[in-house]
């Protein structure tokens, strides 16, 4: 597998290499060469992820760590006992991600050719495109947090860049985009830090963030069964960890099992300390901090709703199969921490059940086509979330591949109508629906509010298919995909709740059959706005229907919607010729405790019904027509309207983090910089204090001390030098005579001193 | 050699009296010629007490150093002279009281 | 009160006497006159105080040229005549007296009390030389404890005189090195046996001249002080004679005359082996000397040329002679040893002046010579005429440099091309 799995640096490196070529090419190609260049890469890309997964199964599905050539000792420093390679691994888990990726990533940039068509700016976005896909999937091939980590920022980078593309829109829209833009970045932020932090407690805990080491084996029982450890036993295709430790360095996974199998491990901050488990849950409390700001659940969701302002490809890819899945992978790699961490599960589980519901509820009030599947997205996030909290990996990853079938279906679809209404607009306005309105339009044509549309089945069939295929799938209808994966979701919270007496599985059970109540209400309800009843405008009723390349990617998107469900049918249903959990058990080979699950028909039975039921409500709400004769949701006209406005309103959630966090920190810069800055730091400290006291103290020195004392000393000294000589003046006389008895005399001195001892002596004789 | 029969105090004394007279003369006279001529005497009585003191040590070296006083006294007064000579053309004088230009 | 003395104090008193009267006399001529007779009596002084030649020199420089100076200047100046008049300073005199007086009262209480009189001279060193007379014994090495005195010393041959400390030696006589060999042992380090070692003793304030005489077994040392003070008379000398010839009776030191052979002048009557004759001074000249024992002729000297204000020493030693047989026979020989001592000159002489000018004081000699070149040459500027009426005309350009410039100007016109004015003169 070493072979194989070596070429996995090449995955990397093409997305990248497009993007380079685009770069600085991209002004010499047209832009069928740019969006082939793109899609190119990522398509070689899946090819060569796709390669690796058909050779995985042939070595016994290990995992392998693979060196890239250049980067081997990427930080060492061996003073600080750190050595953190740059190291890819190549798994199962990691090969799921992979596929994923560069396979939806490849329909989008594909997509994106037409969609994008005749933008000043084609060239760069097929650069953020590639950039995007080469760091996502640095962050899913990494073997060590900190390579997770790049991955994690670069794609944070991306969306950002891609997000605020049209920042030079008109009429203020420009600063909306780059707003929404600079909203997620911050708002990732946020959830930085709390992977920053996980990164740091996991290296002070186990001096290592490598997952696996060359050569370990993944730790943990596997199929729920605990496997006894043979010396020599040979590692067949269904057990593993069971050879005796030749590696015997371990990944920060295989050091947690055996330090926890031991037990009692205490780690040491300095003066405290804490027993491994706390320590492990403190780690893993911080990851969900990460992962709710990736993965846009509750408290960081915020951005998600508003990075909408960005190209409609971008949405489908960043925001809906791929980068917001970045948490439920994370969450999903540590499978072993979260494992040790009963708290911390609830806590994710909480979390996800929660947004699911909330996102749901706020769905249903949303005007814009792209917000609404925003809110979706985080709805079905959550659902992901509550999936893997509830110890559900492989349930997680499932409803993972199948909402990045539908979901990106879904968002090109809406940006299919988009794009249709837009020029549908264009085309009314240019053949003289002016009138009264003029060139210029006193309020600029919003092409993505639903209230703007209607009617669309008839002019854009294809769309409208797939489209429906894609909401269908969502609500969970059978045997549509996204039936298969919600179900496998409910029935973790189910056994969660019932079989294991987590309190969080009810919780979730019930709060998620909501969630999907919601889905389906809210879908349809887009559904019959959007494609259903009459043209409300003139752009709807102009409205043509795409192109194949924009056409193509939806249709592939809907057959893979409708037979993703075939990717993990569980046990209990047995469908010819496709086997049971292929992908449970595909991920069991890299993701320690995960389970597979039993068809709980009952439940099945009863989320369809629910599911049904609400769609069957939006449609008999909104037809024939979705809006009152005012242009009002027809919501509005029953006793529910107040909760139709609030969640219109999102909840006021963005109001509120304004008034709680934004103004206080935007009033206390201000203050500082004014008051305590320029005021008393400038102002009164600089110029009174410092300045004007060495003023004086310059002036003080100058005047009285050099002038008055010094210069007054030197003056005095001159005088008296020169009083002296006046004085002495007076011996030179001029007259010899003088000169010779003075020196008569200074003779007759020197020779009396001589001759002292000899008068003394005649003297006392 | 035989023993000195005049003790050397004798010389010393009679060259520290002429010495006293030389300086006075250099002292009270007026004249600058006067004063030359105190000046030998001077040297005279210092030479006396010089070979005086040669023979009571039986050292040459006393005398020698006569020799060269002499000498020496000898360029000295020429040089006097002439200066006085020259100080004579301009001034017209040579009393020593009206030569006093160096006054400070 | 001796004669001296006497003299001494009259012409004391007439230098004291010309000196006052030179500072009390208003006619400077009649000064010049005092101080000269001034001078000749510190000429005289000179001459009592065994300076001869200083006295000399006194009366020539001092007293004849200077002096002379003094009256040309005078005579020049027409300085006979004094002015009276303002005594600035009025109390200078007074003063100087009672100074002065106080002065000669503190030097008299001084000279008298410090004894002067009663120092002496430092004590000269002791001298010894050491003279070969031993035939039959080859070139001795002499030491005394250490200090080499004599290298390789021959017969007949005597060493120079050497200064030794006083004090008491060990005499010690080795056989010198043979001739041509380089390397020799230090005889003093190598243990070899010494021919003689005998106590020595040096007396201070001697010199004396040490004969190695006897048989070369029987070693002797004759001790024979030399006497190198001056000679009262210019042209005598000084003779010792040494009977170092063993096994012989008295002999008999003879002067012989060659005008008159039969009668010899006894110099010396009787002389033993190991005596040392008196010194005995003789006239210049060329002398003929003879040992006689008994009438009978021992040895003798002939033509013998004596330089004048010597110590010579004869010495009668045995020689070794070869006969025709092969023999030894040893036969006594007379001969003068070689260097010859001079004796001193006399203090203050002119000889001892010159000898000391010339040696120890040559530089001061050389120093006071280009001084009174210098002085000559710096009187003659200082009293020449031309001087005084050059200073007073400065202002006139002499017509050479006058001529120059012209040139110069007219140069510069001519490079520059324009035509060339000579300026009217």
């Amino acid at each position: 597998m070493e072979n194989f799995a070596s070429l996995v640096p090449l995955v990397i490196l093409i997305p990248f290499t497009g993007s380079l070529i685009n770069l600085f090419l991209g002004r010499y190609l047209n832009e069928r060469m740019i969006g082939t260049v793109a899609s190119g890469a990522a398509g070689i890309a899946f090819v060569i992820a796709a390669t690796m997964t058909f050779a995985m199964p042939r070595f016994g599905y290990e995992g392998v760590v693979v060196n890239p050539p250049i980067l081997d000792s990427w930080l060492y420093i061996p003073s600080a006992a750190l050595n953190i390679p740059w190291q890819l691994r190549v798994d199962t888990l990691s090969l799921t991600m992979m596929l994923v990726v560069t396979g939806v990533g490849t329909l989008i940039h594909i997509y994106a050719i037409g969609y994008m068509h005749g933008d000043s700016r084609f060239a760069r976005f097929f650069v953020y495109l590639n950039l995007f896909l080469g760091f996502m999937l640095i962050l899913v091939t990494g073997n060590n947090l900190l390579v997770t980590f790049v991955g994690w920022e670069g794609v944070g980078l991306c969306s950002f860049l891609l997000i605020g593309f049209w920042f030079d829109k008109k009429h203020g829209v420009g600063w909306k985009n780059s707003n929404a833009a600079r909203k997620a970045f911050i708002v990732n932020r946020v959830g930085d830090f709390g992977f920053l932090m996980a990164i740091f407690l996991t290296f002070w805990t186990f001096g290592t963030l490598d997952y696996y080491k060359p050569g370990e084996h993944i730790p943990g029982p596997v199929h729920g069964e605990t496997v006894t450890i043979e010396p020599g036993a040979v590692a067949s295709s269904d057990t593993h960890g069971a050879s005796t430790e030749t590696v015997t360095d371990k990944g920060i996974f295989g050091k947690a099992e055996d330090l926890l199998a031991e037990g009692g491990h205490i780690v040491h901050f300095g003066p405290f300390s804490l027993s491994l488990e706390a320590v492990l849950t403190i780690i893993t409390l911080f990851m969900i901090l990460g992962v709710t700001g990736k993965s846009a659940q509750i408290p960081l969701f915020v951005w998600l709703p508003d990075a909408m302002a960005g190209p409609t490809p971008v949405s489908a890819l960043i925001h809906a199969a791929t980068m917001v899945t970045a948490g439920i992978y994370l969450i999903t790699r540590n499978s072993v921490f979260f494992h040790a961490a009963p708290l911390s599960s609830a806590v994710v589980t909480l979390v996800g059940a929660v947004t699911a519901l909330i996102a749901g509820f706020i769905a249903v009030g949303q005007w814009d086509i792209k917000r609404v599947l925003a809110y979706s997205t985080v709805s079905q996030l959550g659902f992901m979330v509550a999936a893997v909290g509830l110890g559900g990996y492989a349930a997680g990853m499932f409803h993972l591949v199948t909402h990045a079938f539908f979901k990106a279906l879904l968002f090109l679809g809406s940006g299919s109508v988009i794009h249709a209404v837009e020029h549908g607009h264009h085309h009314a306005h240019a053949h003289g629906d002016h009138g009264d309105q003029g060139h210029e339009e006193e309020t600029p044509f919003d092409p993505q509010d639903m209230r703007n549309m209607g009617g669309l089945a008839r002019k854009m069939p294809i769309t409208f298919w797939t489209y429906l295929i894609g909401t269908l799938a969502l609500a969970g209808i059978i045997p549509l995909a996204g039936f298969w994966s919600k179900d496998e979701i409910l029935g973790k919270a189910f056994n969660g709740g019932f079989n294991d007496g987590k309190i969080e599985g009810f919780i979730a059970l019930g709060l998620l059959i909501v969630a999907a109540a919601f889905t389906a209400f809210y879908m349809w309800r887009q559904i019959r706005l959007v494609f259903l009843g009459k043209p409300r405008t003139a752009a709807a009723e102009h409205a043509p229907e795409n192109g194949a390349l924009m056409t193509f990617p939806l249709v592939v998107l809907a057959v893979l919607s409708v037979l993703g469900g075939l990717l993990n049918i569980p046990l209990g249903v047995n469908i010819p010729l496709v086997p049971n959990e292929i992908l449970t058990l595909w991920l069991e080979h890299s993701v320690p405790y995960t389970k597979g699950l039993e068809f709980n028909f009952l439940l099945a039975v009863t989320a369809t019904v629910i599911a049904v039921a609400a769609i069957f409500v939006a449609d008999r709400l909104y037809s024939p027509e979705p809006l009152t004769k005012t242009g009002k949701d027809k919501l509005e006209a029953t006793g529910l309207r107040a909760y139709f406005r609030l969640a219109n309103a999102k909840l006021y959630w963005d109001e509120t983090y304004f008034r709680l966090l934004e103004n206080p920190y935007n009033r206390l810069s201000k203050w500082l910089a004014n008051v305590v800055d320029w005021d008393w730091w400038h102002d009164r400290f600089h110029n009174n204090v410092i300045r004007d006291t060495f003023n004086r103290l310059a002036g003080f020195l100058a005047n009285p001390v050099d002038r008055g004392a010094i210069d007054k000393a030197f003056l005095r000294l001159g005088d008296a030098v020169a009083a002296i000589g006046g004085r002495l003046r007076g011996l030179q006389t001029g007259y010899i005579r003088t000169y010779v008895f003075t020196m008569l005399v200074g003779a007759l001195i020197v020779i009396f001193l001589i001759l002292l001892p000899l008068l003394r002596q005649a003297v006392g004789r | 050699m035989q023993p000195p029969t005049v003790p050397v105090e004798n010389f010393i004394i009679l060259s520290a009296v002429l010495f006293i007279m030389g300086i006075l003369g250099v002292l009270v006279r007026r004249n600058a010629i006067m004063i030359f001529m105190s000046v030998e005497l001077m040297l005279n009585a210092s030479n006396l007490a010089l070979v005086a003191f040669a023979r009571q040590w039986g050292d040459m070296g006393g005398q020698m150093t006569v020799f060269f006083v002499i000498s020496i006294a000898a360029a000295e007064v020429a040089v006097g002279l002439a200066l006085i000579v020259a100080i004579f053309k301009t001034k017209k004088t040579i009393d020593i009281d009206e030569l006093n230009t160096l006054k400070g | 009160m001796s004669a001296e003395l006497v003299l001494f104090i009259v012409v004391a008193a007439v230098a004291i006497f010309a000196a006052a009267l030179m500072l009390i006399s208003r006619n400077a001529v009649h000064s010049a006159l005092f101080l000269v007779i001034n001078l000749l009596c510190v000429a005289f002084f000179y001459l009592m105080l065994n300076a001869p030649f200083l006295a000399m020199v006194q009366i020539t420089v001092y007293a004849g040229a200077i002096m002379v100076l003094f009256m040309f200047v005078i005579m020049l100046l027409g300085a006979e005549k004094l002015g009276g008049g303002s005594t600035h300073y009025g109390w200078i005199p007074t003063a100087s007296v009672i100074l002065t007086t106080i002065f000669l009262i503190v030097a008299f209480v001084v000279v008298t009390q410090s004894g002067i009189g009663s120092l002496k001279p430092a004590p000269q060193t002791p001298e010894v030389r050491f003279v070969h007379a031993v035939d039959g014994m080859p070139a001795v090495d002499v030491y005394l404890n250490d200090q080499k005195m004599a290298e390789h010393l021959v017969f007949e041959e005597g060493t120079p005189l050497n200064k030794v400390r006083t004090g008491d030696y060990n005499l010690l006589v080795f056989a010198a090195c043979p001739e041509g060999e380089s390397e020799c042992p230090d005889p003093l380090t190598s243990g070899a046996a010494p021919l003689m070692a005998a106590p020595f003793k040096v007396e201070p304030e001697s010199t004396v001249t040490y004969v190695l005489a006897g048989t070369p077994t029987a070693l002797r040392l004759i001790s024979s002080p030399t006497d190198l003070s001056t000679l009262d008379s210019e042209g005598s000398w000084r003779l010792t004679v040494v009977n170092a010839m063993p096994d012989t009776g008295s002999l008999q030191f003879l002067q012989l005359h060659r005008s008159d052979p039969a009668n010899p002048t006894v110099i010396v009557p009787a002389l033993a082996y190991g005596e040392v004759s008196e010194v005995v001074v003789l006239p210049d000249g060329t002398y003929d000397f003879e040992f006689a024992q008994a009438g009978t002729r021992v040895a003798v000297i002939d033509a013998l040329r004596i330089p004048r204000k010597t110590h010579q020493y004869l010495i009668l030693g045995p020689e070794q002679v070869v006969m025709a047989n092969g023999s030894i026979e040893v036969r006594p020989k007379a001969f003068a040893v070689a260097p010859v001592l001079k004796t001193i000159e006399s203090f203050g002489g002119p000889q001892n002046v010159g000898k000391e000018l010339l040696t120890t004081y040559l530089l001061g000699f050389e120093m006071v010579a280009l001084l009174l070149l210098a002085t000559m040459v710096g009187a003659i500027i200082l009293a020449r005429e031309e001087v005084v009426h050059r200073v007073r005309k400065r202002l006139v350009v002499s017509p050479v440099v006058k001529r120059m410039n012209q040139s110069i100007t007219a140069n510069a016109a001519a490079i520059q091309g324009e035509p060339t004015n000579t300026p009217a003169e």
